[in-house]
């Protein structure tokens, strides 16, 4: 017996982060959602498997588009002709009270109810699969007791959207332990809501499969599917990827770069090695530089000069579609500040003013109310940019007026322009 | 720290060369010409500090591992620091010798002298801030005039180093706008923004609400039914429209069908022949007839083959020698051919070879014979030998032309020599003739010195009268008190009259109220008089104070004479007298003494009194008590008045102290106006005098300054003229010239000087002509004769050569050239004869060698053919190649005639196999037909036709009756029971109609279903809404990168504006002022002063002239923006100079553009910023030298020389 264990699809969700630029493949990118189930679909009817598990979340949220259900019917209903079976249970993004549309599942899909826990018995395979969906988006409450008794002489599956015991970056939801999970005798606990593969336990085999496709830069690595094989007692699993665009963040340390031309060859490496044996997928790379190095000057003198270099690099990976979504710089200018602020000069002034700054919030938030209102003053921003930042921590790339320190680092960032740009020296050690 | 000593160990050029900068003097100027290290003495300043960089240029003499600076630099206390850097990765700073710049073992050096030695800051910095060049200086001065003298800018970039500040503001906004401008569309986030409205608006209008889906659906389903419907009822009226076609075509058929089913039947038990029978057996007949006859005559023709190759005669041996036959035969005949030629060839050489050997002998002479021909040409010189005679003869003619011109060189420049050394010329002292060229330098330096003083002083007078007129205007009695008295700001002017006017306004306002106030009060007193007039005024108060006084008066009456004895009586009857007068002086309107706080207080009354007093008293208290119940209203009027009365009367005295204070506060701002104008120097008198007295100060401020400019100027320059004169006339004395005696006027003294100097000049000219030629000619006596010996002694070298040569000649020594080469060309040509004798004699042999071995082969031959050769081999080796041709012959004839008995023998087996074969075939046939022979087969083969055609017939009819219909023909015959051609078309007809009708219906059917279907289509799985949403996120990507730039952009702008302001208002009051005099010693005294224009929008500098109004730094020439641009530069450097930041300022040919009295000028200004710092000036200009040092006092400028690499390695 085969079947494939998937959880967390969010149909339809858009990708997050990821600008368009000249050149980009964009016909890879495009619904990258849909894509990943298409690919899930072809994997079931090319192994042929007997049924396929969705532990939750295969909807982001209601349809605002009715497409989005009509899509995931169609793809239902391919696996029907193949005679594949399908076994859903609703998760938080997806509760049954959320999804106000509906279109009629075909008759290959048995979505379990969110009343109470269910059994489907497949006595051709001598499988049971027990699932309880999320009556509504919030449920505290521990479902695994009230799941049924482990069917004798089956092999018995649970399908369960739970954070179990918690998980960063993740709300925490149908809470339980892995204790509970046991005392059912259950043979296989398929799990949804974690987006990260996790292998919970071997016996019985726990797992979170991960999200078919990841959305952002924080969901990197490789996204797909269980391919589960049942023999007798024994059971092999296999994880297959199947998504169509893989995030991968690759940090690139710059203190031995001095130059441009150095950084093309260190970015180049760095991303060979993220994208290596990866596949057909497009990488969508978030490329961190850090540490102490004369480029700093650069950059702070010519903002965005690093970002282009990096995407100019990413052009010469070879053997691989490499799209960078963001560059974020974690650098240190060899700038000695207090150096220069003891001076008696003019540089010593621009200093002294901007330590200033730093010791007086009300001072600062008006220096830079007034300099950045235009894009950054009340009602400027994009409503979509604003909610996002509503919920975003403080070190996002866009400074909200009332965040002292990001406010300061920002008004940091600029001295560091001045200074790189009214040439001032870096500290280089002597030879 | 500052640098004493510059230790050039191994840098650059420089091999342990040595600058010493130490001495009073700060102001040092470093000269080099061109290659001479001037750069690299720079670098090594720098690196000195901070490290000789990695890929530095200075190792084209020295390598990088022995690359060594050193120096010894003064810390703050004034001591010796020595230190040395070496070329290396770390630790390459080390302490050093101060003396000697060697680095001393283990001389670790502390932070606090790293840290002195940099100044705190790094390279860059200190290269900028402490280096200028002619590039920068001229950028620096560019950017002034661009940025027309915009104060903030200037000070900043004179701070830091940098220039354009004000490009740089700009190019901050420039490149902020690329990322956002509200008012354009490119930028990234308006661009962004486009982009995510449109994708919103995109989003909006791609998805699908689930009512709509639901109605397209509803309505597909409808028509697709519908479509169904009428699509069956068409297919069952074609269907029965069909069948009734089919009966009416089979109709026909099935009647034909009967027919030939009775007609087979009787002819089926025929036997069956093949459609072809007869052909075949005709064809066997035939076959067999053809066969015989081929049979035969193929035996014929095997037997004549066989007979002619047993007549064939071959012999193999010669056939398996044929090639060796073959080759022999063609040697033979090449030998015959070659024999006659040989013997004549034979003859030839004999006659050369004795023709040479005469001649031989004739040039060996004396009867000698050569030992061999090949011997004697063996010493014929080769073409090597040839050339290297030629070369020889060359060289020998060179040498000896060479010699002569040599020789006669010799000569003549020892004649010269010798008339030179009798004329010898003398010269004055050099130092004398330096001291007058000096003296003159400087003198003409002053350039038209009496015309500029008589203007100075016509100048001069001029602004005195000016400035006694202004004097006078300002009622000052001295200039002294003019340039003591200081300026007052305005705003303090402004606040002195505001404050007046305050002060003014409320003694007014004062003076208004208690008019008012007195003018009510008036009005109250009248009212009360008015009041008082109409009688006694009682009130509750007096009517209170009546009572309390015969309440007071019942108690001393009491007391007196009712509770105390008769003595006491006395004194209470007195009580009551007093009390009685008090009643009587009061009147009875009250009592003054009452009051409500205070016991009520009255004369003592006399006992005897009392009773009179108590009585007056009472009635007083009675009749008051009527008149209050009578005049209760007016006794209210009368005190509502009497209270508004105090009350006026306080406020009134209220004011009239305000009013005094304001006065005595108008006083006193007055007297400290005053007093401060006194203080400050400045005439007493309102704002508006003060004002317009400040004006003309400040004009009579700057004509004095102009006046003491010009004093100054008229001063320096006498000076400078006396100067001059006395070192004229001291060099002219001390060359013994003739000076004039008494005072003369400095032209005159400079014509004398420039005619002295001319002629000395001219003089010291012939001197130097002549001892250089002098010099000359011994050197070219000393060439010549060397040149002599080394040609005379390479000659003999090269007539040895040739002696050897003309011996191999067989010539004698010392040959001429001509003879040389007509002996060579002579054995050249008897060489050429030779070689062609040599090669004649190399034909006969190889001829001869040709025929012997030919005779060779011939007898190799016989024994492998195994016959006796005979003796005349030519004839037995033609009849053997004969014999070798039949046999040859004879070969191919056997091989044909085999392939010929093959032929007869295949033909003869292919007849037998036709014969065998046609016989088959009719046993065949006769099988078939089931007859006894062949002959029988006719008959058969007709029987067999016809029962063939009745099968046909009966076949044709059953598959046309199948092609008509899929059904047999019992259920056709069963369909058409009951039915005829009539009834059949009656109900086509019916179908026919039913059909047209219900097309018609199913083609709406179709089109209704094709239009639902493609309205429910087109809401499908489209992703267009997510793809939307998509790029709503990618927008809102792109926005979001955007933004950190623009705004890092913005606020780096803002920063810059300010710091600049800020800067602006720290260094404008010190930074200007040192700047203005830096600017008037650079220009000589054309500037003297900066000012700021505060007026502006934004402050700028003005330059001030001597004369004229102050002109805009746009206004200024090039050169002089330079020099204010390097005069700000000073200024900076000097207002940041700490003591522990004493750091040299370089200088790198910074007045390569300046004219000499500009340079002039400068240098001054840096002798006065040399005075607390170090300053190294570097040039290329050898006359920037001579004006450094006339324009800076004698010890206040230091000179150093590098020397040229040609000087250092000659």
């Amino acid at each position: 017996m085969r079947f494939i264990h998937t959880a967390d699809l969010h149909i339809d969700s858009p990708l997050r982060g990821l600008s368009r630029y000249q050149g980009a493949p964009l016909e890879r990118l495009r619904s990258a959602t849909r894509r990943a189930l298409e690919r899930l679909v072809a994997l079931a009817l090319d192994e042929q498997v007997d049924f396929v598990l969705i532990a939750g979340d295969l909807y982001d949220r209601d349809w605002q588009d009715f497409h989005t259900g009509l899509f995931v019917h169609a793809q239902l209903v391919r696996l029907k002709h193949a005679g594949i079976q399908v076994f859903i249970v609703q998760g938080n993004h997806d509760a049954y009270s959320d999804m106000t549309r509906q279109i009629p599942w075909p008759d290959n899909v048995k979505v379990f109810s969110s009343r109470t826990a269910e059994t489907a018995h497949l006595k051709a395979q001598g499988v049971a699969i027990h699932g309880h969906s999320f009556p509504k988006r919030e449920v505290m409450e521990d479902l695994v007791p009230g799941y049924p008794a482990a069917l004798p002489g089956c092999f018995n599956i649970g399908l369960l959207h739970t954070s179990l015991t918690g998980s960063d970056g993740h709300d925490t939801y149908a809470p339980t332990t892995l204790t509970n999970l046991k005392t059912k005798g259950y043979d296989y606990w398929a799990l949804g809501h974690v987006h990260a593969r996790q292998v919970v336990c071997e016996v019985p085999r726990v797992v979170f499969p991960g999200n078919l496709q990841g959305r952002h830069a924080r969901e990197t690595g490789p996204k797909g599917c269980e391919l589960v094989t049942v023999e007798g007692a024994a059971v092999t699993a296999r994880f297959v990827p199947l998504d169509v665009v893989r995030w991968h963040q690759v940090d690139i340390d710059l203190r031995p770069v001095a130059q441009l031309d150095d950084l093309r060859e260190h970015v180049v490496r760095a991303l060979q090695a993220a994208v290596a044996d990866a596949g057909e997928v497009l990488h969508a790379v978030r490329v961190v530089l850090a540490g102490q190095t004369p480029l700093q000057a650069l950059e702070a003198s010519q903002p965005g000069t690093l970002e282009a270099a990096v995407q100019a690099a990413a052009q010469e990976v070879a053997g691989a579609d490499v799209w960078i979504e963001q560059v974020k710089l974690r650098l240190r200018a060899p700038l000695d500040r207090e150096r220069i602020g003891q001076g008696a000069g003019a540089l010593g002034e621009l200093v002294r003013w901007v330590d200033e700054l730093s010791g007086d919030a009300p001072a600062l938030e008006a220096f830079c109310r007034e300099a950045l209102a235009d894009v950054l003053g009340k009602g400027k921003l994009p409503a979509e940019v604003q909610a996002a930042l509503a919920h975003e921590p403080s070190d996002g790339d866009i400074a909200r007026l009332d965040d002292v320190a990001a406010l300061l680092a920002l008004v940091k960032d600029a001295e560091a322009t001045l200074l790189a740009r009214l040439n001032v020296p870096e500290e280089k050690s002597a030879a | 720290m500052k640098i004493r000593t510059l230790f050039l160990k191994a840098f650059g050029p420089f091999t342990d060369t040595t600058l010493d900068f130490s001495g009073p003097s700060n102001l040092h100027l470093v000269y080099g010409a061109n290659e001479a290290g001037k750069s690299s003495a720079l670098r090594a300043i720098t690196d000195l500090r901070y490290g000789i960089h990695p890929r530095s240029k200075d190792n084209f003499v020295h390598e990088f591992k022995d690359m060594r600076v050193a120096g010894c630099f003064e810390d703050v206390a004034g001591r010796a620091v020595g230190l040395a850097r070496r070329k290396g990765n770390q630790d390459t700073l080390t302490g050093a010798d101060p003396l000697t710049g060697m680095q001393l073992a283990g001389g670790v050096v502390s932070p606090e002298v790293l840290l002195a030695l940099t100044g705190g800051v790094a390279r860059e910095q200190f290269e900028t801030m402490y280096g200028l060049d002619s590039q920068h200086l001229r950028k620096g001065g560019q950017m002034l005039v661009q940025g027309e003298g915009e104060l903030g800018a200037a000070l900043f970039e004179a701070s830091t180093g940098a220039a354009g500040i004000k490009q740089m503001l700009q190019t901050l906004q420039e490149d902020a706008k690329k990322y956002f401008n509200p008012r354009s569309k490119a930028p990234v986030l308006n661009e962004a923004l486009r982009q995510l409205e449109e994708a919103r608006q995109r989003y909006k209008q791609a998805i699908t609400r689930p009512d709509q889906w639901k109605l397209f659906k509803r309505e597909h389903e409808v028509a697709e039914q519908a479509l169904t419907n009428v699509r069956r009822d068409l297919a069952g009226q074609r269907r029965r429209q069909a069948e009734l076609a089919e009966l009416r075509a089979v109709e026909p058929l099935l009647q034909q069908l009967a027919l030939n089913e009775q007609g087979w039947a009787q002819v089926q038990d025929h036997a069956a022949l093949p459609e072809d029978a007869r052909e075949l057996r005709l064809a066997a007949l035939q076959q067999q007839a053809q066969a015989g006859q081929a049979l035969l005559e193929a035996q014929a023709a095997l037997a004549e083959c066989r007979a002619g190759l047993q007549a064939l005669r071959i012999e193999p041996l010669l056939l398996t020698h044929a090639p060796a036959i073959d080759r022999l035969a063609a040697d033979l005949a090449l030998a015959r051919r070659g024999r006659d030629e040989r013997l004549k060839l034979q003859a030839q050489a004999e006659a050369e070879a004795g023709q040479l050997r005469l001649q031989a002998a004739q040039i060996m002479g004396a009867g000698q014979c050569p030992e061999s021909l090949e011997a004697f040409f063996q010493r014929v010189p080769s073409a090597a030998d040839q050339a290297e005679l030629a070369r020889l003869l060359d060289e020998s003619r060179r040498l000896t032309l060479a010699l002569q011109h040599a020789q006669e060189r010799l000569d003549t420049a020892g004649r010269k020599l010798a008339l030179h050394r009798r004329e010898l010329l003398e010269a004055p002292a050099l130092p004398l003739r330096q001291a007058l060229a000096m003296a003159l330098a400087q003198a003409q330096l002053l350039g038209d010195a009496p015309q500029r003083l008589a203007g100075q002083q016509a100048a001069l007078s001029a602004e005195k009268r000016q400035l006694a007129q202004a004097l006078l205007d300002l009622g000052l009695d001295s200039t002294e008190a003019l340039t003591t008295s200081r300026w007052l700001p305005a705003a303090d002017i402004d606040a002195y009259e505001q404050a007046q006017r305050d002060l003014s306004q409320q003694a007014a306002l004062s003076q208004s109220d208690m008019k008012k106030l007195q003018t009510d009060l008036a009005v109250q007193q009248r009212r009360h008089k008015s009041l008082s007039a109409t009688g006694e005024v009682v009130t509750a108060e007096t009517l209170r104070q009546a009572r309390q006084s015969r309440e007071a008066l019942w108690q001393e009456l009491r007391s007196a004479f009712i509770d105390t004895p008769p003595q006491a009586a006395c004194a209470a009857q007195s009580a009551a007298d007093h009390a009685a007068v008090v009643a009587r002086h009061a009147g009875g309107a009250c009592d003054p003494w009452a009051s409500d706080s205070a016991p009520i207080q009255r004369p003592a009354i006399l006992p005897g009194d009392l009773p009179n007093a108590f009585e007056r008293s009472q009635v007083q208290a009675d009749r008051q008590a009527d008149l209050l119940r009578e005049g209760a209203a007016r006794a209210a009027e009368m005190a509502e008045c009497e209270q508004r009365i105090a009350e006026m009367a306080q406020s009134l005295a209220e004011h009239q102290r305000a009013s005094a204070a304001q006065a005595r506060a108008l006083a006193v701002l007055d007297d400290n106006w005053q007093a401060h104008l006194a203080r400050l120097g400045l005439a007493p008198g309102t704002a508006a005098l003060v004002r317009e007295w400040q004006g003309r100060r400040k004009a009579a401020l700057e004509c004095h300054e102009r006046l003491t400019v010009a004093a100054q100027d008229h001063d320096r320059l006498g000076q400078q003229v006396s100067a001059a004169a006395q070192r004229l006339l001291a060099a002219l004395d001390a060359l013994g010239l003739a000076a004039p005696d008494g005072a003369v006027p400095l032209p005159a003294l400079m014509a004398l000087g420039v005619d002295a100097d001319r002629r000395l000049l001219a003089q010291q000219a012939a001197i130097a002509q002549r001892a250089s030629d002098m010099a000359a000619l011994a050197q070219d006596i000393e060439g010549a004769q060397a040149s002599v010996a080394e040609l005379a002694a390479l000659r003999q070298g090269c007539q040895r050569a040739l002696d050897d040569k003309a011996r191999r000649l067989y010539l004698g020594q010392e040959a001429a050239a001509e003879t040389l080469k007509a002996r060579l060309a002579e054995l050249q040509r008897w060489a050429q004869d030779y070689q062609r004798h040599v090669e004649r004699l190399g034909q006969v042999r190889a001829l001869q060698d040709g025929e012997a071995a030919a005779l060779d082969a011939a007898s190799a031959l016989g024994q492998l053919v195994r016959e006796p050769v005979w003796e005349h081999q030519a004839a037995w080796l033609d009849a053997l190649v004969l014999r070798l041709a039949q046999t040859r012959e004879a070969v191919q004839l056997k091989a044909a005639g085999e392939r010929g008995e093959a032929e007869a023998l295949r033909r003869q087996q292919r007849a037998q196999a036709d014969l065998q074969s046609a016989a088959q075939a009719l046993e065949q046939l006769v099988a078939q037909a089931g007859a006894e022979n062949a002959g029988a087969l006719p008959e058969a083969e007709n029987r067999a036709e016809q029962r063939r055609t009745a099968a046909t017939r009966l076949r044709d009819v059953r598959e046309q009756l199948a092609r008509t219909s899929a059904k047999d023909a019992a259920t056709l015959r069963a369909e058409l029971a009951g039915l005829d051609s009539v009834a059949i078309d009656s109900e086509k007809e019916t179908c026919a109609a039913a059909i047209e009708r219900l097309e018609a219906a199913e083609k709406t059917a179709i089109d209704a279903e094709q239009a639902a279907r493609l309205a429910l289509g087109r809401i499908d799985t489209s992703d267009a809404a997510a793809q939307a949403r998509e790029e709503m996120e990618a927008a809102i990507a792109r926005y979001r990168a955007g933004v950190r730039p623009w705004a890092q952009l913005k606020l780096a702008q803002a920063l810059l504006g300010e710091a600049l302001r800020r800067h602006r208002e720290k260094a404008q009051g010190p930074v200007v002022a040192l700047a203005g005099e830096y600017f008037r010693l650079m220009t000589g005294g054309r500037f003297v002063r900066l000012q700021v224009d505060e007026e502006r929008d934004a402050p700028v500098l003005l330059a001030q002239p001597a004369q004229g109004r102050a002109v805009e730094i746009a206004a200024l020439s090039e050169g002089t923006a330079d020099q204010l641009y390097l005069a700000l530069r000073l200024a900076a450097l000097e207002v940041q100079r700490k003591p522990d930041r004493v750091m040299p300022l370089v200088l790198d040919d910074v007045l390569m553009t300046a004219d000499d009295e500009r340079a002039a000028s400068m240098f001054c200004a840096l002798e006065k910023f040399a005075a607390a710092g170090q300053v190294l000036v570097f040039t290329h200009h050898h006359h920037l030298l001579r004006i450094a040092s006339d324009a800076v006092a004698k010890d206040g400028l230091r000179v150093h020389r590098l020397e040229s690499s040609r000087q250092r390695h000659p």
